[in-house]
């Protein structure tokens, strides 16, 4: 009889779990008993990264010559200036204000504001000094005068001279009336004719010029008297953004925004002294390959007996607009040059991209197979050059130009209606060799037209770069590089944000490890301290390598004050993430010892085909596991553990972590099923702090049959391993990363569905921190499977 | 033998048994998974149709421009076309509005560019094919170069959507979205201002619509039945009238959503939570602010639109204290310089928030200042203010007040030091603005406090409102009537969007157009020039370009019954006048010469009854509620002795 009940009962129950299994949806539950998680409890503690508002435009206010004034808005770029031997504080902060708005007291046009700090020894926060400057003003921020040199307008990016810290101020957006500064009388009021004096360039001084003409160069100013000095007439006039001073305090490169853009260099005859030397542009011979620098004069002494020549700064010799696009030495074209960086001597800067397609580069490009009718300038053809580093980036996104020359692909890219750069890239030119190349991609490039992710409904990507603007570097004390990348999309549209109403359209802050080669997106650190939906402009370094000063420019999404202002902030901490090293999140590749190859990072249940890794001879001990973590910290040490048809382990302790594949007796390695564990620490071997292990499984194949993919979740292949589903805290935000692409649903300390993200790597606490009532608990439970109780601690 | 609880259990497990049996063969036909597959691959196979349809409409353009094709064929794949594209609006404006209204079926005027190197670019897409393909001299070759992008848009735009998941979520919002999307846009033929096949094409949409729905329509009937047979009902109805009734004139818009549109809008919404989906508020950012709240069920809710999407004020922060406190600034002179105006002597309680002039009186009786005065009422559901549109926030546009030499002639150092003289404006804006501490008298409380009070005076009101809310039976036939031509014939709701009925572009009301319109400097028909004023062009410094002189921002339309004189400048005095000027084509329609003229020059062939009835209609939107705004009956206080106490409320003029 009893036999006969449970019979009963457990066919009810299989039947019932098979009605059940028909109403299993991807939808999840309004509720859940929170009494009912795993045993294991996860620990979200604190990211070691924090923030401190430093300046807010329009609520502080500045000291004008004319009294003190609100501060006007827009930040933008942030230069700093390191004090010297016999100077207090630590350096003076120079933040851009990019809109020309009109001010009774600060001055028309643009400007910037200037302030000093020091490092408080408590805290570790930075001061904003009281200071009394030459004038006599007196206070805590101060704007910059810019009347002896006519005004300015437009500052967006700008340098800070690497040997010293000079400032620069960049006048990007290119006027060419004066009706379009005057804006109403909203903009630059006087409009009166500028009479050039005390810029020390020969040649300059005492010309009368329109006052639109005294717009568009780089303007040197002086943070310790928060004054401009000159503007730089003989770097040329153009819609600058960004450039840098190399530390030789004599080499100069600068980025112009325009399509096509310039990349320009003035090497001074003397350090230090920028009034005189040799300018060049960046040009490319497209038979040879390679590029090369092409000296222009910007001089208005050409014709001095003719005043009308010498006068002519609008399209004369002092303006550059689209005039070195001409001709046999024709400029290399760039589309949207941003803000141009510099580290271990070579140069980095963005290129933004363009939405729509690129058929202004066909005006400046000679078609060559079909020749087009184009209008002349100055008597010369255009010719705008197309360099290999944008063929190598066409090649990535469309494949299918691998198999044509780099003709065919210039062809091709300025042929109507072929190539949308929606995602931009980053750049880099290295002086040794001259030669500029592709740094890093925008990207992925979710459906292109060559399918380079066809996968229907494949979802948005984990990580997704587009459209970079800042650009800097960030050493921390123990002496690691991060480049860091500042986005400002210029769409929303193909898929630069994730699907649905409501989405993420944040620009993301980035950091990249400069010791990782063949950096793609995947290797992109996300920094999560930025205000909800603000374009982050300006990113530089404390001179200590501890805080990252932040520019926030005026967000279109609305947060709380100050948040919804443009601010200037810091984020503090980079010193602290090595503390903390037992927190870094692992990741894996497979790679051949001998081949420099760039490998994807291993997903969960990926199958690797061994026939990819290059033939020739070689040993079994060129198979290595290598771990990359994030952040990359010169500390603590990790525990591999290997299981699969040949199992091992290693204690790792140095940077660049590798390991050996387990090899079979005959010394060979072996196709099948792997499970990795990598546990870090935060001492060395095994000691301090441990971290939370993460478990990679991927399968080692031959991969002989034609239906066997290569890197990448196979789903035809049936494995013998469940899935494991893993939380483990992120680092540098306060976010939970998963082992597995998921869909999960938050729920509150009582249980109650307070938010679902849908196939996504990780979560921001701060995206429903809100929600949870004030409690530091809650449950993360993923699409058919228990939830997992999350503790936010300290 | 006597039943044991043995037996019981037996007895109960069969039935149990016999029951879950029962529920596992009568198994549901699809479970959720299997449903969005469905729904995705539809939606992909719609994609790869509407690029074929365009490339088909790219060959006919090549052939016609090589002298070899006919206008006929060319014209009927355009539509095929068309039609492609309105059966996956519904999802490809959900998952990239953007893409869509730059490349493939945006306003055919020009546009600046977005991105900081601003620049002009010429429309492209399907509107401006439109035309091109119907006009009475097609130009062959202009034909092929629009046909050739549209295609290339087409192609990329296919491949970028394949990336994109769907969630159930997603198919209920977008759902939603079109119903205003159809009603807004495509009935009054919005996106066919040539062809005017808005009926049609609405059909097309709503068809696509019940298509998925009704994947639902088991889950939705085991959740509540009642629910899925209305929504069954309704979409089937309204499928009925919009094949029966195919006339653009005589369609009967009101009865269409009051018996249709609305019911389903609000229907989705209870299946969407009756199935348990996820909503919007719970896959946002907890801060982030979105302009629709889903959660009203009816398209002139009064809370459809979320005001604070709009402003940078949060809605944690909006209570009646800081209105209170806004009010008192507003109605307080003390925010000008010699202490004798408001911000109500231009924007008067009793004219629905305007003065009756045609441009107001400048400081000082020294003529007037630019433009006339707009009224307050609803004013923040915009999303740039200003007549040329340079301010970007409503706390941004108190600034420009403060700083005019003809209004205010202040600034705001001035401005804290006075409010700080008051103890009891000090306390007020300490309780207000606890997180200043000791300085809470600042440029963000002040302009916040004034917003606030802006934000309370947004209310839709009005007996159209309270009729299509159903909280009202009647509503007069000419008001009716009127409804009907404003959306449709009389296109007025082609640029005054409903339920705003101002510049924001449905569905999502996030963004405020401006049109140019021709808008002359005088009345009388013998002296009449085109009005001097730049508009958006003399806005903002970055919005400076050709496409913008004259220029103005769409303001809205309810109210108008008390806000005369009517226009930028206040040149027409009367409704009838307005409704002259746009039945003969605006400026362009008059004679004047108008560059980039938006507003379509042709007259619009509007009788006598029809003017007037479409005055009782906008006479319909003044809201019932205008008595309870009242000025404060007296305005904080100084110290005794100071001058500030003699200040009058409102102001002396």
């Amino acid at each position: 009889m009893n036999k006969v009940i449970i019979l009963l009962l457990s066919v009810m129950f299989a039947v019932t779990a098979a009605t059940a299994q028909t109403d299993v949806t991807k939808l999840f539950p309004e509720s859940i008993d929170p009494g009912n998680y795993l045993a294991d409890t996860v620990l979200l503690p604190q990211s070691p990264l924090s923030m401190q508002i430093l300046f807010i435009g329009g609520h502080d206010s500045v000291e004008t010559r004319r009294g003190k004034a609100l501060a006007k808005q827009w930040h933008d770029f942030i230069g700093f200036t390191p004090a010297q031997a016999g100077e207090t504080g630590m350096g003076w902060v120079s933040v851009n204000h990019e809109r020309i708005v009109a001010d009774d007291k600060i001055g028309d046009g643009g400007g910037m504001t200037t302030f000093k700090v020091e490092r408080d020894p408590a805290t570790g926060l930075l001061n904003i000094m009281n200071q009394t400057l030459a004038d006599g003003r007196s206070g805590k921020f101060f704007n910059v005068n810019f009347d002896n040199v006519g005004e300015t307008g437009m500052n967006c990016a700008g340098i800070t001279s690497l040997y010293d810290g000079r400032i620069w101020t960049a006048e990007e957006w290119f006027r060419t009336s004066v009706s379009s500064i005057y804006a109403g009388g909203n903009g630059v009021r006087d409009t009166a004719d500028w009479v050039i004096s005390g810029s020390g360039f020969p040649g300059f001084d005492g010309d009368t010029i329109k006052k639109v003409d005294n717009f568009n160069y780089m303007v040197e100013i002086d943070p310790r008297t928060s004054e401009a000095i000159r503007k730089q007439y003989n770097w040329g006039r153009g819609g600058w953004e960004g450039g840098v001073v190399m530390g030789d305090n004599k080499t100069v490169y600068l980025g112009e925004d325009a399509r096509p853009g310039l990349f320009t260099r003035f090497i001074a005859d003397t350090p230090g002294d920028f009034t005189k030397g040799t300018y060049s542009y960046y040009a490319y011979d497209e038979v040879l390959e390679q590029g090369y620098w092409q000296d222009y004069e910007i001089n208005n002494i050409e014709d001095a007996a003719n005043l009308s020549t010498r006068n002519s700064y609008t399209d004369g010799a002092v303006t550059l607009q689209g005039k070195p696009f001409t001709g046999d030495t024709a400029a290399a074209m760039f589309i949207r040059n941003e803000w141009v960086a510099a580290h271990n001597g070579r140069v980095y800067w963005t290129e933004t991209g363009n939405d729509g397609f690129w058929n202004e580069f066909t005006d400046y490009r000679l078609h060559k197979s079909s020749p087009v009718s184009i209008a002349d300038y100055n008597g010369n053809n255009y010719n705008g050059k197309i360099g290999n580093w944008l063929i190598e980036a066409a090649r990535m996104r469309f494949p299918a130009l691998n198999a044509v020359s780099n003709d065919s692909v210039r062809e091709w890219l300025t042929a109507d209606q072929n190539f949308r750069d929606s995602h931009g890239r980053i750049l880099c030119y290295d002086p040794t060799t001259s030669q500029v190349s592709l740094f890093l991609e925008g990207g992925p490039y979710p459906g292109d037209a060559n399918g380079t992710s066809a996968a229907l409904g494949a979802g948005y990507p984990d990580k997704h770069f587009s459209n970079p603007d800042g650009l800097n570097f960030l050493t921390t004390p123990q002496g690691k590089t991060y480049m860091i990348i500042c986005e400002d999309l210029n769409g929303r549209s193909y898929n630069r944000v994730p699907a649905g109403a409501q989405s993420n359209s944040t620009c993301e802050l980035w950091a990249l490890d400069m010791d990782v080669p063949f950096p793609g997106v995947e290797d992109l650190i996300r920094i999560g301290q930025v205000p909800l939906g603000a374009e982050v402009t300006g990113a530089q370094q404390t001179p200590d390598g501890k805080t990252l000063l932040v520019n926030s420019q005026h967000p279109r999404t609305t947060n709380p004050f100050p948040f919804n202002n443009s601010l200037t902030y810091a984020i503090h901490g980079w010193d602290k993430l090595a503390e903390v090293a037992e927190r870094r999140v692992a990741k894996l590749q497979l790679i051949d010892r001998n081949d420099v190859t760039a490998r994807p990072y291993v997903n969960y249940g990926d199958t690797i085909c061994l026939a990819d890794f290059n033939q020739g001879p070689r040993t079994s001990r060129d198979w290595v596991l290598k771990v990359v973590m994030e952040p990359q910290i010169i500390q603590g040490s990790l525990d591999i553990q290997v299981s699969g048809p040949v199992s091992g382990s290693r204690t790792e302790n140095y940077f660049n972590y590798l390991m050996e594949m387990p090899l079979d007796a005959s010394g060979n390695v072996v196709t099948g099923t792997y499970t990795v564990t990598i546990t870090p620490y935060s001492g060395r071997n095994l000691s301090g702090t441990q971290g939370v292990a993460r478990t990679f499984v991927f399968t080692l194949s031959n991969c002989g049959s034609s239906n066997v993919m290569r890197q990448g979740v196979n789903p035809a292949i049936e494995t013998s391993v469940e899935e494991v589903f893993q939380v483990y805290p992120n680092p540098t935000a306060d976010a939970l990363n998963f082992n597995v692409k998921s869909s999960v649903a938050i729920y509150n300390e009582m249980g109650q569905r307070v938010a679902v993200y849908r196939d996504v790597n990780n979560i921001n606490v701060n995206d429903f921190r809100s929600k949870l009532a004030g409690k530091n608990v809650f449950f993360v439970k993923p699409e058919g499977r228990e939830a997992v109780k999350v503790v936010l601690t300290k | 033998m006597k039943p044991t609880v043995t037996h019981w259990l037996i007895i109960s497990l069969l039935l149990a048994f016999g029951l879950t049996f029962t529920a596992f063969t009568h198994k549901p036909s699809k479970t959720y998974e299997s449903i969005t597959d469905n729904i995705r691959l539809s939606y992909n196979q719609g994609l790869e149709s509407f690029y074929q349809e365009v490339k088909d409409l790219q060959a006919e353009a090549d052939k016609l421009a090589e002298g070899k094709g006919d206008v006929e064929n060319i014209q009927k794949q355009f539509l095929q076309s068309r039609d492609a594209f309105k059966k996956i609006e519904y999802l490809a404006t959900y998952y990239d509005d953007e893409f869509v209204t730059l490349f493939i079926n945006g306003a055919p005027l020009p546009k600046v560019t977005q991105d900081d190197n601003r620049s002009i670019s010429q429309p492209v897409g399907l509107q401006i094919l439109e035309e091109n393909i119907f006009s009475d001299e097609p130009d062959a070759k202009e034909i092929q170069i629009l046909s050739k992008e549209l295609s290339a848009s087409v192609r990329d735009f296919l491949f970028s959507q394949k990336v994109p998941a769907l969630y159930d979520r997603f198919v209920f919002e977008a759902a939603r979205f079109e119903l205003i999307r159809i009603f807004s846009l495509g009935l009054t033929g919005f996106d066919t201002p040539v062809t005017l096949r808005g009926i049609e094409e609405s059909h097309i949409a709503m068809q696509a619509l019940k298509d998925a729905i009704s994947l639902y329509d088991e889950l939705i009937s085991s959740r509540n039945e009642n629910l899925a047979k209305r929504i069954r009902k309704n979409f089937d109805g309204a499928l009925n009238y919009l094949e029966e009734n195919q006339d653009f004139d005589s369609f009967d818009r009101l009865h269409f959503l009051t018996t249709y549109l609305n019911p389903l809008y609000r229907d989705l919404l209870k299946a969407h939570k009756a199935l348990g989906i996820e909503t919007i508020d719970e896959t946002a950012h907890a801060r982030e602010k979105f302009s629709i709240n889903y959660d009203a069920e009816n398209i002139f809710s009064k809370d459809l639109i979320n005001k604070f999407y709009y402003t940078e004020q949060l809605e944690e922060q909006y209570d009646d204290e800081v209105v209170e406190l806004g009010k008192l600034l507003f109605f307080d002179p003390i925010l000008s310089d010699k202490l004798e105006r408001s911000c109500a002597s231009c924007h008067q309680p009793d004219r629905a928030f305007t003065d009756g002039q045609k441009k107001s009186l400048a400081r000082g009786f020294d003529g007037t200042v630019d433009r006339n005065s707009p009224t307050l009422l609803n004013a923040v559901y915009s999303s740039r203010y200003f007549y040329d549109l340079r301010a970007e926030r409503l706390e941004k546009q108190i600034h420009h007040v403060l700083f005019n030499d003809k209004e205010f002639n202040m600034n705001f150092f001035q401005v804290f030091n006075r409010l700080s003289k008051s103890p009891e404006y000090a306390e007020r804006f300490r309780n207000v603005f606890p997180q200043f501490g000791t300085n809470p008298i600042n440029r963000y409380s002040v302009a916040t406090a004034l917003s606030s009070y802006i934000i309370s005076l947004g209310s839709w009101e009005s007996e159209f409102d309270q009729y299509v809310r159903e909280e009202k039976d009647e509503i007069a036939d000419e008001v009716k009537r009127g409804f009907n031509l404003f959306m449709g014939k009389a296109g007025c709701g082609t640029c005054h969007f409903a339920p705003t009925f101002n510049g924001l572009v449905p569905p999502l009301y996030q963004e405020n157009e401006s049109e140019i319109l021709g808008v002359p400097d005088s009345k009388d028909p013998a002296k009449m020039q085109l009005d001097s004023d730049p508009g958006r062009y003399k806005g903002l410094l970055q919005e400076q370009f050709e496409i913008y002189m004259h220029s103005f921002k769409t303001v809205t339309i309810r109210n108008i019954e008390k806000t005369a004189p009517y226009m930028h400048n206040g040149v027409y005095d009367k409704l009838e006048e307005v409704m002259d000027f746009y039945n003969k084509g605006g400026g362009e329609g008059m004679g004047l010469e108008v560059p980039y003229q938006t507003l379509p020059p042709d007259p619009l062939g509007l009788n006598d009854q029809e003017i007037s009835d479409l005055i009782a209609f906008m006479k319909s939107l003044t809201n019932t509620d205008l008595h309870r705004h009242t000025k404060p009956e007296k305005l904080p206080s100084f110290p005794e002795g100071s001058e500030f106490n003699k200040r009058v409320v409102g102001g002396i003029y």
